[in-house]
């Protein structure tokens, strides 16, 4: 049975906390669960409008899907609330420009469909720790045309600049990932409050040292607390087949 | 053959033979390498020549060398040379637990109970990791002379998880559980109930059950009443003895479910003796006397080694156990319980087993006719049954099959459900287009596989789905990166799934393969998927800390790891204490290959600074000593600050040379004393006498500091 953990943390800087997580164990419309999480933007209260506005629009599209695609049911279920949140900033100024990150996920058997815009991420976890989404950021892109070296993309003073979001422009344009799943791996999925404040191998570290979904998920959180806290910290944890 | 002083492995020196058991001799020998001595069990010659039983042996002591515990006596190496078959371990100096109860004749509670306690976490860290030891007694439990207690001989345990949990009773047949005596499944539950048994031993001295043959012993474990052990020994506390009890219930259910509990009830035991804690798992009938099954019967006759030549030589794969534990089980009943001074002679055995076998098919006979005749042909359907388990061979489960499953009929469906319905069963799925007519855009054509064939999971069959009549052809992003194919299929109208898979040729980043393949024509809006190379794929292992551990903890730990220790030097350090490791020559957390071999240097503490003294003692000059005549005779005495004294002459020649070595202090004093003798006087005093004042010789003295120089190493 498949376990899994989660944690949204507000950090140490933010007054608000943008991030919003959602996990279900159980099935939502013809996928046998799903795991998002989305990181919002948008200044006064448009950020966490944007995030929470997405999941759950995603969530109801997801519910009353037909279709029996992960993939397409993910991609609808983005492309539905890019036109929700595109509308609503529309008629509200006070949400224009509001926008979200999102990485979706569901588990079937040993397959992990992986749907992801912007720079949350989704990491699979075992010996090593492997990020399976590629960052819409600049930097990241940056450093993909081989215009920056990825050991100064870190410290860049552009990295939250995201290329792609939900509700950025009228269309969106998911990226799509399956993952098949080994024995003993940990699927991690998080919001940039947890990767800028951790490398991936620490982040590796904290969770093999660890011993329960719990206590990993806490003390990954705990630690990008430590190193500052600058954003919003999201953590899901799944583990496929306990 | 072994002899004394001859080196194995390169590094392991041959010094003595400690002891000798049933299928190996122990020998006390020095670890060159490592500087240390260590116990090496050579597997005997008529063993060496079965390869079945060496590979068994092999595989059970690397089981066994993973285990790290400081109640096990620890497995460091294992290895071969020249058809010597050998397992190198910790040293322990000390007397097994038989030897120590028979000492003492039986043990206070408390001791029993804190032996328990030791020797339960030892058998608790291998069942989590998983193996079962399945010869638990006293003679496998040492008393080290500083008195640790550490379980030993996991010669014969096997992983839990391999599949072989074949029949015969491996441990000594006083100790052993009802289910193993049985032949059956036996668990770490197996290791609770000897354990049981051995803390009974120790507070009584006894074992509960005997008798005059194996088979008739093991016959008492599985159907005779548990005696308490207040009932040798009243004065046990009732909660000691409802532990033995509970260990020691004949069904494994009943038992302690894991060490964890064991453990936790003994410690309970020291605090609150007297009271009631123990939890009876359902206390039925279980405990009370039973009738033997006639199945059980026939797997207690089967576990007899020696039945009949014929099966001797089958090479049946448990036959080198089976003797093993036969040979013991003898040595045990002739009253000879020291395992390592058994001498193994095969043909007294097989006297002593030809016995054993008659009397317990006369048993057998008798305990069947009575079986019969009380349950009028029903026996055996109780809980001996249920608790017998299954009998799963090594030959019936094998290497891990793989499951198949029925390909399901797809066609018609549209692509996505089709895969979907595919991926659900196991099954992974490649699509080519084509267009068609008839069909409708992406629906399935057909597949490679029939319905209802029977197909292993994993495997890949490749549907072909219409692409209608307005397809899209399909470009080749073979090679290309990731980003590049992403791009050029995006712009073509296509979903891009992305899914990874380690490739030997193919560069980590770029495609591997994509399906559709290129060529097809496929509908706007279709998933194209491509597979990305991960690269070779990673056998690496991490290299674990060494640094700060002790150079012994740090070669387990490096062993562990799947390292091996190269060379061992030793380097004066002053940020690690003595003894530890202060170098590796791959850093921590980096990735190597399996078996690479890991320099390491072991502190010698802060390298000591010495100095010499090359100096060359000038005479005294007039402002040490002004009244020093040139040329008379000067006692020098040189000592360095901390006290040495290094010269200690008279001389009147200077400059005197000092030329010393290895010196603890970075400087000195020279001491250097004359003589001044002042000439004989004639005064005269008031009365006009004269008064000759006679001439005086006085010692004088200086001191003149002396610097030494630091000497290089």
């Amino acid at each position: 049975m498949l376990k899994t953990f989660s944690i949204t943390d507000i950090g140490r800087k933010r007054k608000v906390n943008q991030d919003y997580i959602y996990t279900s164990e159980k099935p939502v419309g013809n996928l046998p669960n799903v795991f998002i999480v989305a990181d919002g933007m948008g200044g006064h209260n448009a950020g966490d409008y944007a995030s929470k506005v997405t999941v759950k629009t995603m969530l109801a599209d997801m519910e009353n899907s037909f279709e029996k695609n992960p993939m397409i049911i993910f991609k609808r279920a983005i492309e539905e609330a890019n036109t929700v949140i595109r509308t609503r900033a529309r008629e509200d100024s006070r949400l224009e420009g509001m926008g979200t990150t999102v990485v979706a996920a569901s588990c079937m058997g040993r397959f992990l469909q992986v749907a992801n815009v912007g720079d949350s991420r989704l990491y699979v976890v075992n010996r090593e720790i492997r990020q399976i989404t590629r960052d819409h950021s600049y930097v990241e892109e940056m450093v993909r045309i081989g215009e920056l070296d990825p050991a100064d993309a870190r410290n860049h003073p552009d990295k939250n600049i995201i290329t792609r979001a939900v509700g950025a422009e009228d269309s969106v344009e998911p990226d799509f990932f399956t993952v098949e799943l080994q024995e003993g791996d940990l699927v991690l999925m998080c919001s940039d409050g947890l990767t800028n404040m951790l490398e991936d191998e620490e982040i590796r570290m904290i969770i093999s040292g660890a011993r329960d979904l719990v206590e990993k998920a806490e003390r990954l959180v705990e630690a990008a607390n430590a190193n500052g806290g600058r954003d919003n910290i999201s953590v899901i944890l799944i583990e496929p087949c306990a | 053959m072994i002899k004394i002083g001859m080196m194995i492995g390169d590094r392991y020196e041959i010094l003595e033979k400690i002891g000798t058991g049933g299928m190996s001799d122990v020998y006390k020998a020095k670890c060159h390498k490592l500087n240390r001595y260590v116990a090496i069990k050579v597997l005997k010659q008529e063993f060496s020549e079965n390869a079945n039983f060496v590979s068994k042996f092999r595989i059970e002591a690397q089981a066994a060398a993973g285990l790290m515990h400081p109640n096990i006596v620890n497995v460091y190496d294992v290895g071969e040379e020249n058809g010597i078959y050998y397992i190198v371990m910790e040293l322990v100096e000390g007397i097994t637990l038989k030897k120590y109860i028979e000492k003492k004749a039986r043990l206070s509670y408390k001791e029993a109970v804190s032996i328990a306690i030791q020797v339960s976490m030892g058998i608790e860290a291998a069942h989590n990791n998983h193996i079962i030891h399945r010869d638990i007694k006293p003679q496998n439990i040492i008393i080290s002379k500083d008195g640790k207690v550490k379980v030993t001989d996991f010669g014969i345990a096997k992983a839990a998880t391999s599949n072989t949990i074949t029949s015969n009773v491996m441990g000594s047949v006083h100790y052993t559980s009802p289910e193993q005596a049985r032949g059956g499944y036996s668990d770490e539950k197996s290791d609770i109930y000897s354990l049981g048994i051995t803390m009974f031993e120790m507070l009584t001295g006894r074992v509960p059950f005997n008798g005059e043959t194996t088979v008739a012993i093991a016959i008492k474990h599985i159907q005779e009443e548990m005696p308490s052990p207040k009932e040798f020994v009243p004065e046990i506390p009732s909660s000691v003895a409802s532990i033995v009890l509970k260990c020691c219930q004949k069904s494994p259910d009943r038992r302690y479910q894991n060490m964890a509990e064991l453990i936790a009830d003994l410690k309970q035991s020291l605090i609150n003796p007297e009271e009631d804690f123990v939890v009876t798992n359902d206390p039925d009938m279980e405990g009370g006397t039973r009738m033997i099954s006639d199945e059980d019967m026939a797997q207690i006759k089967k576990k007899v080694p020696y039945q009949s030549n014929r099966e001797y030589e089958e090479q049946d794969h448990d036959e080198t156990m089976r003797l093993r534990s036969e040979a013991e089980a003898v040595y045990d009943n002739e009253g000879v319980e020291e395992e390592d001074d058994y001498d193994y002679d095969p043909k007294m055995e097989r006297v002593t087993t030809v016995l054993a076998i008659v009397a317990g098919v006369v048993i057998c006979v008798i305990l069947i006719v009575l079986a019969v005749k009380i349950f009028g042909g029903k026996q055996g359907d109780g809980n001996g049954n249920g608790s017998a388990g299954p009998i799963i061979t090594t030959e019936e489960t094998g290497a891990t099959e793989v499951e198949k499953v029925s390909m399901p009929d797809v066609t018609g469906m549209n692509v996505d459900d089709a895969r979907n319905t595919l991926t659900s069963l196991g099954i992974m799925s490649e699509v080519t287009y084509e267009e068609s007519d008839s069909v409708a855009e992406g629906v399935v054509i057909n597949t490679d596989v029939s319905v209802g064939a029977q197909i292993e999971k994993g495997s890949k069959v490749t549907l072909k789905a219409s692409a209608g009549t307005q397809g899209v052809e399909v470009p080749s992003v073979v090679d290309l990166t990731y980003d590049e194919a992403n791009t050029q299929l995006v712009s073509k109208g296509f979903l891009v799934n992305k899914t990874e898979s380690y490739s030997e040729t193919v560069e980590s980043g770029r495609v591997i393969s994509q399906t559709p393949a290129e060529g097809n024509k496929a509908p706007k809006g279709s998933v194209i998927t491509v597979t990305v190379s991960l690269g070779k794929e990673d056998t690496k292992i991490r290299v674990p800390n060494l640094i700060g551990l002790s150079e012994q903890d740090g070669t387990v730990e490096a062993i562990e790891a799947g390292l091996t220790v190269g060379s061992v030097t030793y380097i004066y350090s002053d940020e690690v204490g003595e003894g530890m490791i202060c170098y590796q020559s791959y850093s921590h957390g980096s990735y190597v290959d399996q078996g690479t071999s890991i320099d390491i240097k072991v502190s010698q503490g802060a390298q000591k600074v010495t100095y010499k003294c090359n100096a060359n003692i000038t005479a005294p000059t007039t402002s040490e000593a002004p009244d020093y005549v040139s040329g008379t005779e000067v006692s020098i005495k040189l000592t360095t600050d901390d006290g040495q004294v290094l010269l200690d002459t008279r001389t009147s020649s200077f400059p005197q040379a000092a030329n010393y070595y290895g010196l603890g202090s970075s400087g000195g004093t020279i001491i250097m004393t004359y003589q001044v003798t002042t000439e004989g006087t004639t005064t005269t005093d008031e009365n006009g006498n004269t008064v000759n004042v006679p001439g005086k010789t006085e010692d004088r003295s200086f001191t003149r500091r002396i610097e030494f120089v630091k000497e290089q190493e």
